[in-house]
């Protein structure tokens, strides 16, 4: 069995590469996918899931979406919003949303962990370790 | 009543005619009464008064008898009485009539009348002395307004909560506080907590709980989020409603809108923009740092001499940025609300100088007298951000450091002291070294927050901080406390 895909939704380019290093080092991920934006994001899973598979990648969709919450345009909770439409839809190839902030406030994790979709709440940077841990994740 | 036939006697009055007798017998309860009898005639003089007259006023009975005694009349009264006097004289009695006579010492007497008219012309009076009435009635009319303008002045208002009843009662000020107009909100018991910020609730709802169980005051700042979002920042003060057996019925107390004064104002701006800087500050060098990081792990045998040298540099000067940003953002916090409660400090002190082992251990310091700390009011993560600052400061400022800690109590407060074997600090610097970014060697370690933070922290917790020092002497800080018997619970 292929090694599971991974998103990464953050503006920062130095955030997302690094977030890919980090999960390259891990070892257990297969292709990391680099998303600048929620929109181009939730273009992804709705062009997947009307079957116009071309030009998405191998493994779509992805076990992990890694999300930011601070983003211009659509920041991480509008992006959770309109993702949670799609969950059921999605069915049983629904992903992990796990959040990859800056933020240490308590009530931005609450607020995420509000969303049934959201597993987990990371703060940057996500460190080789925090990337360990991540390959426990498996779909049920 | 007299009877004729039972006519009373006194002692002296064997002989007298019964018309006489009756009279000195008038007298004498004339005399005894507490009241002031009186005959005046309708030309304004009087014409018999009993002896109390001229005890209550102070004037002999010739002084009252010579003039009208419409001049001894408040000149305020004067009008009111002389159309009393003319009612009289129609034939109309007086019931409940208040005047003000001058006293001979100058003050004024409040008399209340009770006045019968007779053909002949003659006024049959008797008056009440309801000077004191009169002023406990004034006073409490005074008292109430002066509250109202206080309250009025200083922002404040009433509420008031009686848990046995079920009813709440806010003065105008604390709907204009809520946002709530009193024409349609009415408050109750069940709604006032939702009205508090998310975040204050356990913390307002604990020192209510306190309040209604052990009838203890309580003062502390929240804030209330009004219907529109806007937030509200609110100091309170209250204290237990008790009924006539002493147990406690509710609650009592005063709100203060500090939204927009200009210390809430100012201390705000000054806290959004130390966190704000500091936040954004935080993340590209957060950037910069994993990056580093990246680069040390991976490329850092490639670096040779000196570039492997400058990167240090370069590491190290992103180290401390990270320290100062991270003090700033603790200080820009340390102004936040906290919920007090007791702090035992003989059992805080030994966990950070566990994590200070190594530090400890290379500065070869001798650090006493921590065993015997009290148990003070605070909150267990900043007070050890205090007690860690002064001790760090101490093993940096000193060789072979001896810091020792004692502790005794003054007034209803416990100052502890840290004392150090150090350089000792100028005396123009022993109110500057607590201002934020105040370094006082450039060549040690360190970001100038560290002191700054300790006394912001020592002022929310209700205490204070202060140094005594001689240069060459070493230093004392002085930290005051709350005791923890006054975090009940």
């Amino acid at each position: 069995m292929s090694k599971p895909l991974v998103m990464v939704i953050d503006d920062y380019a130095p955030d997302r590469i690094f977030a890919r290093i980090m999960l390259d080092k891990a070892g257990c991920f297969g292709k990391v996918l680099e998303v600048p934006g929620g929109e181009e994001a939730l273009a992804l899973f709705e062009k997947w899931l009307d079957d116009r598979r071309d030009g998405l990648p191998d493994g779509f969709p992805p076990l992990i979406v890694l999300l930011d919450i601070n983003m211009p345009r659509m920041n991480g909770f509008e992006f959770l919003e309109r993702f949670s439409e799609l969950v059921p839809r999605l069915g049983d190839d629904a992903p992990f949303v796990i959040m990859l902030t800056s933020s240490e406030e308590p009530y931005e994790q609450a607020r995420s962990e509000a969303y049934e979709v959201v597993a987990g709440y990371l703060t940057k940077p996500l460190t080789a370790q925090k990337a360990m841990a991540l390959c426990a994740r498996r779909r049920t | 009543m007299v009877s004729e036939d039972e006519a009373p006697i006194s002692p002296d009055s064997s002989g007298a005619s019964r018309e006489t007798r009756f009279t000195e017998d008038f007298v004498r309860f004339a005399a005894a009464s507490l009241d002031l009898f009186c005959v005046a005639d309708t030309d304004g003089y009087f014409q018999w008064l009993s002896p109390r007259w001229s005890e209550t006023l102070g004037w002999t009975d010739e002084e009252l008898y010579a003039r009208p005694f419409v001049e001894l009349v408040h000149p305020e009264d004067v009008e009111a009485t002389l159309a009393e006097v003319k009612k009289l004289a129609d034939g109309v009695p007086t019931i409940q009539f208040v005047n003000r006579y001058r006293r001979a010492d100058g003050g004024w007497t409040w008399l209340e009348w009770t006045t019968t008219p007779t053909e002949s012309g003659l006024l049959y009076a008797t008056a009440r002395d309801i000077t004191t009435r009169m002023r406990d009635m004034l006073d409490k009319e005074q008292r109430v307004r002066l509250l109202e303008l206080s309250l009025r002045l200083g922002n404040l208002g009433y509420w008031e909560v009686d848990v046995v009843e079920g009813t709440v009662f806010w003065s105008p000020e604390i709907f204009t506080i809520h946002g709530r107009d009193p024409a349609t909100y009415v408050p109750t018991l069940a709604e006032g907590i939702d009205a508090y910020h998310v975040d204050d609730r356990p913390m307002v709802q604990q020192a209510v709980q306190r309040a209604l169980d052990h009838g203890e005051p309580f003062t502390f700042e929240f804030r209330i989020v009004r219907p529109n979002g806007e937030v509200r920042q609110i100091e309170s003060h209250g204290e237990p409603l008790r009924d006539a057996k002493g147990k406690v019925t509710g609650i009592f107390g005063v709100f203060r809108d500090l939204t927009d004064s200009p210390t809430f104002k100012r201390k705000r701006e000054l806290e959004q923009f130390a966190f704000l800087a500091s936040h954004d500050l935080k993340e590209p060098l957060r950037t910069i740092t994993t990056y580093m990081d990246l680069l040390s792990a991976d490329h850092m045998s490639r670096l040779e001499s000196p570039a492997d040298e400058y990167w240090k540099f370069v590491r190290e000067s992103a180290g401390r940025m990270s320290v100062l940003i991270k003090d700033l953002l603790r200080f820009a916090r340390a102004g936040g609300t906290f919920d007090p409660e007791p702090v035992a400090l003989r059992d805080l002190i030994p966990l950070i100088l566990s994590d200070l082992g190594l530090r400890i251990d290379e500065t070869d310091a001798t650090i006493e007298g921590y065993a015997d700390l009290p148990t003070v009011k605070g909150e267990p993560e900043r007070l050890r951000h205090v007690f860690q600052n002064l001790i760090e400061n101490g093993l940096k400022f000193c060789d072979q450091p001896v810091l020792r800690f004692s502790a005794s109590a003054v007034g209803t407060q416990w100052e502890v002291t840290l004392t150090d074997n150090g350089p000792g600090i100028e005396p123009e610097l022993h109110q500057r070294i607590f201002e934020p970014f105040q370094q006082l060697q450039h060549d040690k370690p360190g970001t100038g927050m560290g002191l700054a933070i300790v006394d912001r922290i020592m002022r929310e917790c209700g205490g204070n901080v202060w140094v005594e020092s001689t240069p060459g002497h070493g230093a004392t800080f002085h930290l005051v406390f709350d005791p923890a018997a006054h975090v009940a619970g």
